[in-house]
């Protein structure tokens, strides 16, 4: 059974999913950044054997980024909440 | 040669987005947090400096306002990356002195046409203008 949608004030209450969606949209950047490089590469290297199973890659990174905006509109982080933890080990070079 | 500051923390981002911008031709300097990010817009004295927001030690607001308050470095534009893409985030990063905003995932050629505007509508050496966003 499913309640009311959840008004703006009530998603701003809640951080987990806001965190979730930076964790989500985060290795889906880069499954759409690395996609799209290797892509041009390909492309550049004359690889059309690789170029249209690279297009489906970015295409379904593109799919579930659209699906994550429009399901969680309004539940974005704030910078605070996305801030690594004072534990977190530095990032590496 | 164009050389741009990447500030970023995230190693994937780092890796993608430098490797990208040099193969259009554009030197690549690399910090890992926003005071680092402040130290090398000094030192290297980039062209344009391209800031993720979410920063360790310091974040990219705060580095973005130490570098338009300091008389050696204001003068270098400075572009907001962020994964958020709600406009307060745009004027935040605004206010805080940067002179555009782009959101994660990076499409090149929007951030490509946002760099050489920025620059004076040169593209980096050898590479081709980018193409219009869409």
């Amino acid at each position: 059974m499913s309640g009311p949608p959840a008004t703006d004030g009530e998603r701003i209450r809640h951080p987990v999913p806001a965190e979730l969606v930076h964790e989500l949209r985060t290795p889906l950047a880069h499954i759409i950044g690395y996609s799209e490089m290797l892509l041009e590469q390909a492309a550049a290297a004359g690889h059309a054997e690789y170029v249209d199973d690279l297009r489906k890659v970015k295409a379904a990174g593109l799919r579930l980024l659209a699906l994550l905006d429009e399901n969680f509109r309004g539940m974005r982080p704030t910078a605070e909440s996305v801030a690594p933890a004072p534990e977190s080990p530095p990032p590496s070079r | 040669m164009t050389k741009i500051l990447l500030v970023e923390d995230n190693e994937m981002n780092r890796d993608m987005l430098s490797r990208r911008l040099e193969r259009k031709g554009y030197e690549v300097v690399l910090a890992v947090d926003g005071q680092e990010g402040v130290e090398m817009a000094t030192s290297e004295a980039p062209d344009l400096v391209l800031m993720d927001m979410s920063l360790p030690v310091l974040d990219g607001w705060a580095a973005t306002r130490r570098l338009k308050a300091s008389p050696e470095t204001r003068h270098i534009p400075v572009i907001a990356l962020t994964a958020h893409a709600m406009s307060s985030d745009r004027e935040k990063a605004l206010e805080a002195g940067c002179d555009e905003y782009d959101t994660k995932p990076i499409e090149l050629p929007r951030l490509l046409g946002k760099i050489e505007a920025l620059l004076g509508g040169a593209p980096a050496d050898g590479a081709p203008p980018a193409e219009a966003a869409p």
